[in-house]
This record gives C-alpha cells, sequence and structure tokens, in this order.
C-alpha cells in the first residue's frame, strides 16, 4: 500500500511539473526545485526519528519559498505565488506520504498525504493552459482506482474486526492531538479566507497587500497571474478584460472615442455617409454587450434620509496607477517575425521608390473554427507551408495598415465580418480604409503561411546585362551554387562578409549607396543590407523588393505572458523575393536576424535533431572517439570504479569518526555487496548473510558494536580487523565467495 | 583472531546449562537444535507444547528434562473423562477432624508433564489456565500458589482427531513455544538401535533454586532499542499480514521477547541480536498464529522476511 501512495503522490507531482513548467521563466528553475525537493523527501523517508523525520520536512516545507526568494534576488526569475504554495503543498505531500510505520500506512498522516496529492492534482488542473496535463492526470486517476480497489479487496477479504475490537481499532485510527490542533487551526484558516471570498470584491480589496498576487496598487508582484485587485497581468490585460490593456473583448467597444463599433447603430441603424465628410465604418453591438457599468443607476430623489454629526474622516479611495507601455504591438505566435508595412521595388540610388502596382487581392468573409475570418485571396494558393496563426496587440500604431507576414492568408478582428472593413494597398500591404489608425487595443488574428525562399527562381526576360559592378559580385558570388540557392548564397555571403553598425550613415555626396557599402564601407544599418540583397538579387533576375516594417525579436519573448513585444526600436528593413506568381517570401541578410522557418512536424524535428546530433558527432569525431572509448572503459569497470570511491568515502569516514568504524566497515560491505549483485536481503541478519569462516571475527564484532548496549570498540585488534575487511574483500572476491548461508 | 571477550555467563550457570544439554542430547539423539529450544523455553520461564507424531519421543523428552532439572515431578494422562480436580485437586472430608481436607493435585510440582493434552476435554484443558499463567489455582474461593519453578510440558497428536479436543487459542497463548521434533535421520536411527540413546537419567542436574536463579539471570541479557523496535514491527506485521486473522498479542510479544532473551544467553551473550529473535520466532509464532493457512511456518517466514532487520544505528539511542 505505501508503494501506491508514493505511485499516486509521484503522478501527482508529474501533474504539477506538467502545468508549471510553461509558466517556469527558466526551467532549469523548475527542474532543480524538484531534484531538490525530491531529495529532501528521500531524506525524510530515511529517518525514523520523528523528531528529525519532522525538521526535514520542515525544511521541505520552507524549500519553495526560499528557493523562490533566491531565484528572485540572484536570477529575476520567478513564477507566480500560486505555484509557490502548490510546491509548498507537494513538498508537504513527499513529507507525509511515506510511513515507515506499515501499520499507520492507512490512517494519520499518510492518510493526509494522500488527501493532499488529490488536492494537488485538482488544484494543478485548475492553472493548467493546455491538455498536456491531462496524461499524468488521466495516470493519477487510474493509479487511484487501483488503489482504491486494493483497499477495497482487503476489507473484503475477511479483515473486517470483529465487533469486540473494534473500539480498539477506531481507537488506533484516531490522530495525534498536535495532528488535531493542527487539522483544526488549518480548518479555522480556510474558512476565513472563504469568508473573506465570499464578501466579494469589496472584502478582499480590505486586505490588499496581504493576499498574494496583489498588484496594480502600491504593492504588486511582477509574477502574479492575477488576483485581489489587479496584478501585472490583469494591468497588461492579457487574462482578464476589466482593466486596461490590449485584450479580446467587447470592453473596448464601447468607447467614446473614434471606433469601430457604435452602440447607437444597434438602435437606429447604421449611418448614412456624409457628404464631404469622413466616415468611420462601425458595427453594432447588442444590448447584451454593453457594459453594465455604463447602465443609467437609479437614484432616490424623496426625503427623509438622516444627516448625522458624528462622523469619521473618510479614507480617500485608493487609485489604480496605469502600467504603461512603450509596445507598439505585441505578438503571439511563433517569432522571429517580419510584420511588413511598406514594400518598394525600385531603387535610384539614393532613393527606393514603388513604380509597379501589386495585383489587388479579392477579400471575402469565410467561417473557420465558427468564427468569422475574412480571406485574402491572391489567385494562387500555396500548398506548403501549412497555415499558421498569429495574434497582434496593436498598443499603438500611427497608421491604418496592419502589419502582415509576407504571405498573410486571412485576418480576423472580433465581430467584423465584413470585407469593406479591409482594403489592399497597391504596395501588397492589408490596410482598414477610410481610417487614419489601426484601433488601438484591439487584437487582430492573422493567418499566414511562413514561405522559404528558395522557390526564387531567375525569369530569364528580367535579366539584366550585367554590366554593373554589383551584377559581376552577384554572379561571382552565386558562381556554381544551384539556383535554388542563389537567395541563400548572397544572404549569407552578406552576413559573413558584412558588419551591422546602425550609426554609420552614407555621404550625403554618394551617387550609388549600395555600391558604397559593398565595395567601401562594408558595414552599415539593416536597410543597406536589405538594399544591397534586393540590388544583388535583382541583378541576378530574381524578382525581389525591399520591405519595411517590424522585426519581432525573439530575444524580447515574455514567456510570463507568452508574447513578443515589438518596441520602436524594432523597426526593420530586409529583403522578399518573389517564388511564385504572386507570392512573396521574406529573406533577410542583416547579421543578427532570421526569418521564421515553417513550422515542422514532429517526425521532420525529430529527424533534424538526428541530423544535428550526428554532425555535431562528426565535427568532433576525435573527441567523441576518446569520450566514447573512456565511457566504454568506465562501464566495463564501473563496480571496481565504485568500489574504490565507496573505499575511499570509507577511509575518510572513518578517520573523522573513528567512533564508528565498524558500522562504516559494515555499510561498506553492504555496498559491495550490491555491487556484487547479492544484496543483503531486507529480512536477513548480517550473521546469516555473511557467514564465510573468514568473515567471522568481523561479524561478532559489529554484532557487538551494533547491539551490545554502551559497547565502544576502539581497540588496535577492532581497528586492524575493519582494515582487513576493507582492504581484502572486495566486490570481487564477495562475489566469487559464497558467503550466505 | 579472537576480538570478542568471554561469554558473560556465570560459570556455575554454564556447567548448568552444559548439563541439561547433554542430559537431554543422551536422550534424543540428533535434535540438537531441538534441545537447544527446549531449553530456551525452560530459561524463559515458559510451558512447552510438543507436537508431532505418535513414537517420536515426546514423552521421553519431557521426562528427561522434568528429572533433569530436578524437584518434583508428576505426570497427567489426559482422557476424555479427566475431570478439572484431578488437575487442581479438591477439598475432601476428613471424619476424623470433621472437616475438609485438600488434597493437592499433580499441578502442585515443580515439573508437569500432560501427555496427549488434546485428549482432555476443554473443561479440564481450562484447569490448567490459571496455573500456567500465574502459577497459582483457585479452588472454593481459595487462592494456592503454585512452586516458582512451576514448568508445563505438554504433548499431542496432530493426526488423531476422533475423541481429541484442540486446544483454544487462549490457551495456546498460555505456552512459549510449540516444537516438532521430527523423524531422526538415517544415522542417529543406526546408534539408536546400536543402544546409544540412554534411558531417562533419574539424576537431577540442577535444583529449582538453581534453576531460579539461573532463570533470573537470563530476564537480565540486554536488549538494545534497535532490537526491540524489530520485535514490535514483527508483531504488528504479523497483526496485519492478510493470511492471518490473529496474530502476536502482547503477552506474546512478551514471551518472545524472554526467549529470544534465553537463546542469546545459550549463545554465552548478554546482548540480544536480531538472529537471536528469528531463532525463537518459529517455535514462538506457531503456537499463536491463526490464520487461513495450511502451512503456519511458511507465513511466519514470510513475516520475517518483510521486515527490515536493524543493522545500522538510526539516531543515537543506539549508543546510549
Amino acid at each position: 500500500m505505501n508503494r501506491a501512495t508514493l505511485i499516486l503522490a509521484l503522478l501527482a507531482a508529474a501533474v504539477f511539473e506538467t502545468v508549471r513548467w510553461p509558466a517556469s521563466p527558466q526551467p532549469w528553475c523548475g527542474a532543480f526545485d524538484l531534484l531538490a525537493s525530491l531529495a529532501l523527501a528521500g531524506l525524510a523517508c530515511g529517518l525514523r526519528r520523528p523528531a528529525a523525520r519532522s525538521l526535514v520536512v520542515l525544511a521541505l516545507v520552507a524549500w519553495p519559498v526560499a528557493f523562490e526568494v533566491t531565484c528572485r534576488v540572484l536570477f529575476a526569475a520567478g513564477v507566480a505565488p500560486e505555484y509557490v504554495l502548490l510546491a509548498i503543498v507537494r513538498n508537504l505531500m513527499f513529507g507525509l506520504v511515506h510511513e515507515p510505520d506499515p501499520a499507520r500506512r492507512d490512517d494519520g498522516p499518510a492518510a493526509l498525504g494522500n488527501g493532499l496529492s488529490l488536492f494537488l492534482v485538482v488544484a494543478s488542473l485548475m492553472f493548467a493552459e493546455t491538455l498536456h496535463a491531462g496524461v499524468p492526470a488521466a495516470g493519477y486517476g487510474l493509479a487511484g482506482l487501483w488503489w482504491l480497489m486494493g483497499r477495497s479487496w482487503d476489507r473484503l477479504h475477511g479483515r473486517f474486526a470483529e465487533p469486540s475490537s473494534r473500539a480498539g481499532a477506531q481507537s488506533s485510527r484516531k490522530l495525534p492531538t498536535a495532528w488535531r490542533w493542527g487539522v483544526l487551526g488549518t480548518a479555522v484558516v480556510l474558512a476565513v479566507l472563504a469568508g473573506f471570498g465570499a464578501g466579494g470584491s469589496k472584502s478582499t480589496s480590505a486586505w490588499a497587500g496581504f493576499f498574494l498576487s496583489s498588484g496594480g496598487d502600491r504593492w504588486h508582484d511582477s509574477f502574479a497571474q492575477g488576483g485581489v485587485r489587479d496584478g501585472d497581468q490583469l494591468v497588461g490585460a492579457t487574462k482578464e478584460a476589466e482593466s486596461f490593456g490590449p485584450v479580446e473583448s467587447k470592453l473596448f467597444m464601447t468607447d467614446e472615442s473614434p471606433s469601430l463599433y457604435d452602440v447607437a447603430s444597434d438602435l437606429y441603424g447604421e449611418a448614412c455617409p456624409k457628404k464631404n465628410k469622413e466616415v468611420t465604418p462601425a458595427v453594432g453591438l447588442s444590448a447584451d454587450d454593453v457594459l453594465i457599468t455604463e447602465e443609467h443607476k437609479a437614484r432616490t430623489q424623496q426625503s427623509g434620509r438622516e444627516f448625522s454629526v458624528v462622523r469619521r474622516r473618510s479614507r480617500p479611495a485608493p487609485k489604480l496607477a496605469d502600467r504603461p507601455s512603450d509596445a507598439l504591438v505585441y505578438v503571439q505566435g511563433r517569432v522571429p517575425l517580419h510584420l511588413r508595412l511598406e514594400t518598394f521595388d525600385t531603387f535610384d540610388g539614393r532613393e527606393w521608390h514603388r513604380e509597379t502596382e501589386a495585383p489587388p487581392a479579392r477579400m471575402f468573409a469565410v467561417a473557420k473554427d465558427n468564427t468569422p475570418w475574412i480571406a485574402i485571396d491572391r489567385s494562387e494558393s500555396v500548398p506548403e507551408p501549412p497555415v499558421e496563426r498569429h495574434r497582434l496587440k496593436v498598443v499603438r500604431l500611427d497608421t491604418a495598415r496592419i502589419p502582415t507576414p509576407a504571405h498573410a492568408t486571412a485576418v480576423r478582428i472580433d465581430l467584423v465580418d465584413r470585407p469593406e472593413f479591409f482594403g489592399w494597398s497597391a504596395d501588397d500591404v492589408l490596410f482598414m480604409p477610410r481610417r487614419e489608425r489601426v484601433p488601438a487595443l484591439q487584437v487582430i488574428h492573422l493567418e499566414s503561411q511562413a514561405v522559404e525562399a528558395d522557390r526564387a527562381f531567375s525569369t530569364a526576360d528580367t535579366v539584366p546585362d550585367g554590366s554593373d559592378r554589383i551584377a559581376q559580385v552577384a554572379r561571382s558570388w552565386t558562381r556554381g551554387v544551384a539556383p535554388g540557392r542563389h537567395v541563400a548564397a548572397i544572404v549569407a555571403r552578406l552576413k559573413a562578409d558584412y558588419v551591422l553598425d546602425r550609426d554609420y550613415r552614407v555621404p550625403e555626396a554618394c551617387e550609388d549607396s549600395v555600391a558604397e557599402f559593398l565595395f567601401v564601407a562594408r558595414r552599415g544599418p539593416d536597410y543597406l543590407f536589405a538594399s544591397a540583397a534586393t540590388r544583388l538579387l535583382q541583378s541576378l533576375g530574381v524578382p525581389a523588393r525591399v520591405a519595411v516594417g517590424l522585426y519581432a525579436n525573439p530575444a524580447r519573448y515574455e514567456r510570463q505572458g507568452r508574447q513578443t513585444p515589438v518596441f520602436r526600436d524594432d523597426l526593420h528593413v530586409w529583403t522578399e523575393v518573389r517564388v511564385g506568381r504572386n507570392v512573396w517570401a521574406t529573406v533577410d541578410a542583416t547579421p543578427g536576424y532570421e526569418v521564421l522557418p515553417p513550422p515542422r512536424s514532429l517526425a521532420q524535428r525529430t529527424w533534424a535533431s538526428v541530423v544535428g546530433a550526428g554532425r555535431w558527432v562528426v565535427d568532433r569525431a576525435e573527441l567523441c572517439i576518446v569520450l566514447a572509448a573512456l565511457l566504454s572503459w568506465a562501464v566495463a569497470v564501473r563496480r571496481t570504479l565504485l568500489d574504490r570511491a565507496a573505499w575511499c568515502a570509507w577511509w575518510l569516514a572513518q578517520t573523522l569518526l573513528p567512533a564508528r568504524r565498524v558500522e562504516f566497515t559494515l555499510r561498506l560491505l553492504e555496498w559491495r555487496m550490491r555491487l556484487a549483485g547479492r544484496p543483503r536481503p531486507r529480512g536477513a541478519t548480517f550473521r546469516r548473510w555473511y557467514a564465510h569462516a573468514a568473515l567471522r571475527p568481523f561479524v561478532e564484532l559489529a554484532t557487538r558494536a551494533l547491539y551490545r548496549p554502551a559497547t565502544s570498540e576502539e581497540s588496535a585488534a577492532a581497528r586492524k580487523v575493519c582494515a582487513e575487511v576493507a582492504g581484502d574483500w572486495t566486490w570481487r572476491r564477495l562475489a566469487e565467495k559464497a558467503v550466505a548461508e | 583472531m579472537n576480538v570478542v571477550s568471554a561469554p558473560p555467563t556465570s560459570a556455575l550457570a554454564s556447567l548448568a546449562i552444559d548439563g541439561l544439554r547433554a542430559a537431554l542430547n543422551g536422550v534424543l539423539l540428533g535434535k540438537e537444535d531441538v534441545v537447544e529450544l527446549v531449553l530456551a523455553c525452560l530459561l524463559a520461564r515458559g510451558h512447552l507444547l510438543l507436537d508431532d507424531l505418535p513414537g517420536l519421543g515426546k514423552t521421553t523428552l519431557a521426562k528427561a528434562l522434568a528429572h533433569a532439572v530436578g524437584g518434583r515431578f508428576a505426570r497427567i494422562q489426559c482422557t476424555p473423562d479427566l475431570l478439572p480436580a484431578d488437575v487442581t485437586g479438591f477439598n475432601m472430608f476428613h471424619p476424623p477432624t470433621q472437616s475438609f481436607e485438600f488434597v493437592e493435585g499433580p499441578v502442585f510440582t515443580d515439573v508437569l508433564l500432560v501427555d496427549e493434552i488434546n485428549r482432555a476435554t476443554p473443561r479440564t484443558q481450562s484447569a490448567l489456565f490459571e496455573a500456567m499463567a500465574e502459577r497459582q489455582v483457585t479452588i472454593d474461593n481459595r487462592c494456592r500458589t503454585l512452586t516458582p519453578s512451576f514448568f508445563v510440558i505438554a504433548t499431542q497428536n496432530p493426526v488423531e482427531s476422533h475423541g481429541a479436543y484442540p486446544l483454544p487459542e487462549a490457551q495456546l497463548d498460555r505456552f512459549t513455544m510449540k516444537l516438532r521434533i521430527g523423524y531422526p535421520d538415517r544415522d542417529h536411527e543406526l546408534r539408536m538401535l546400536a543402544g546409544e540413546a540412554r534411558e531417562a537419567s533419574r539424576t537431577a542436574v540442577l535444583d529449582p533454586a538453581r534453576l531460579r536463579s539461573v532463570q533470573d539471570e537470563v530476564a537480565h541479557v540486554a536488549l538494545c532499542p534497535s532490537v526491540r523496535e524489530y520485535l514490535v514491527d514483527l508483531a504488528r506485521a504479523s497483526r496485519s499480514h492478510p493470511a492471518v486473522t490473529l496474530g502476536v498479542s502482547p503477552r506474546g510479544l512478551l514471551t518472545w521477547q524472554r526467549a529470544a532473551q534465553a537463546r542469546a544467553f545459550l549463545a554465552g551473550r548478554d546482548f540480544v541480536t536480531p538472529d537471536d529473535v528469528q531463532d525463537v520466532a518459529r517455535p514462538v509464532l506457531e503456537v499463536r498464529l491463526a490464520g487461513e493457512f495450511d502451512a503456519p511456518l511458511g507465513v511466519i517466514d514470510e513475516l520475517l522476511a518483510s521486515v527490515a532487520v536493524p543493522v545500522f544505528p538510526r539516531g543515537q539511542e543506539k549508543r546510549r
């Protein structure tokens, strides 16, 4: 039964770790916390003295808090307080679930540990945001069912106590006094907390600062996910819409400022466009979507109320502080991501222009996953790679253009299901017509395909004569390279041979800034890299253009909010190449910038990791051979190595603590028997197990040392016997000699 | 190399024990291990139940032991018509003095051999309860004390069930050990036929006073806390074993401890080791465990294998 409860506890811990893992800022934090907790729990299991065991259990309970504080102070990495509390519950469960006394395994602390494991699973699943935790939770459920069946089977198997002895059995099941007081205290605390919870927000707000996860006020926890008042996540509105922030909610659809939506539209119908005046398209909201807070409040105008002259000074209501953000846009989804806002295709040596007009895209409403989307049809479908989704949360963007990936296929804004809200500009950019800017704090869903630039090819009729230096350079860089790899060759050469220097400026007198960059300066900001790559590719006949937009940098990824903020600094210029009739792919030649690869399947990822590991091994063949040889040797002689290591530990221990020399020698002997594959069974006495005649003196010595009260074996003979056993009876000799009776 | 000091038993006690060994091994050839357990039972101030087939030397061993320890010896041959008064004694009217005089029964002795105890009725068997547990009998509201060295050796035949009354668990718990003698091996049977086995000698090796002093010495054999914990763990494991419906009682636990002390004393030690506990586990538990099993020894071996033997000191109490 004890084994079953241990399995249940481990499964409950697995559920918790599966939930906590994505929320941990650093995965190693969670792993170290778990390993240290397991080590402490193992120590507690090995102790039989209640006092020592209680101390270790207390340390186990205190460990998550200490570790969290250390992580926050030293590494500025932490997790939400809810996870710290659950880690405390987990460790308490670990400390209680092992009961050394077989007779008490069904009641007392072990039973409490079982209850905690169930609580841990249920509470963890409340925080689960993915379905991954369902796997260990299902295992826990099955194991729990098996455990319950085992218990019931025991009882059905004629184990009911006789009526006369039942009173005794009941008295033995009573909790100790300390435990009873502990349970009572816990119940009182939980009742008080439940009372505060039932008292509503006013009740809990009065205790702001005492409850965990508080924030947005004088006291807040930057790692909080929510709680009393408004945590950082709430201010950021990544979880709830009641506070200010970019989140998909109807809350922002009733803004007084110019908006997409208008409550009046529902009541009076859509407004007719006025002549000579810009009209903002709007969507009507149903009456249910109007915030309750904006409803008319009843007021009494009758007399008869009292006027008191005994009054106390009213406390000023706490003001919620804004938590401003400098981000322009938040991106949820895979990064790095290039979000274009403008494109240019012609270069005159100093400036990029747009000369050709992109073919218009047809836009129409479609339903995907029971939600309305606006499909962007450019009369050419790309079968691969698969479509993926990103969420853009626009905080402030002073343009009506919507930042989109290179090959966007659909767009969605909540409740906006009419294609006339969107337009396709002449330079191939999605925008919102008849608006000055994209509405702030609105979530835009985008579907796109991360098309690879390998498909870019040179069209024969557009190949220039190649008489200029740039074309010669492009040809020299791509000489001997397959046509499909021209783009990669140009990008690799630029990234390898040129330096990103954001402060460099091309001389004003320069007539061809790209030539200046390529042949003279060999350094420059990102727009020079993009211009050079575009010019080089164009000179090879590859249709290419320059794109200006935002770069969602993976280095800025916020694990807590699972989003990537894009700041002003992330304005970026890159190249796009045409890979189909009307399909463009992102190419970035600037060092330090990466292009989002297509999403890969599990098999592709596995294969890539295998290939990567293989390449790593091949690149370091000599080192790997040496390491493999060393490892093989170590595996072959592992028992001898462990034997010698154990002897060193024995020598150190018996030198430092000579009074325990016999005990240490016996431990060494036991360890060597395990190495020899003959571990002493738990029910066998060592006198019977080490019955070899040559070991008899040591066995007699150990018998007296361990079982005879007030015995101190400090004689020279005892030292000699112990030294002989430690020196002569190696694991190999123990394996060869039949020592057991 | 001899690191261990000399055994702590006194010379007189050692001589007495050697004499007892010699006397019993002389009449029961090739059963040294059984003799050791019989001696352990005697020194632990317990009572012995010999359970085996007819003709294996139960009565011979009992008689030899009774004579060797000296003192008064009595024997009861149990039959279904045996009455409690035949065991404990009774008050008989004495006409010359016009009063009742007490006629002592066979229990008023130092060594009592109860032969084929399972042939007596439960009523008569119960007459031995008080005598065995408290070394006294109560007759007509008067309590009469038995000798301090009162020792019962009972025999029973396990195969003949007709006309037999199995001993109740309460009665069995009064016995310290249940021993089986078993058939001797071929060599010892040859030696027996050659006349090497002696008749039970009438010469006493001990007297009740010396036996009592040796028993006191045995009671002072030390147990360290870890061995005591081991005993308790074993007893509790016997109660929670799925096949056992009646585990070791606290009285049985005390008896087990005394038997282990006696075993250590016989081995020449003044302290008990887990080996001593395990050595006496089978005879001590076999008389006590009840449950749904055909082979109690298998269950006892399971119990011994399931509880960890204390080897390494836990904390500092080991050294106190």
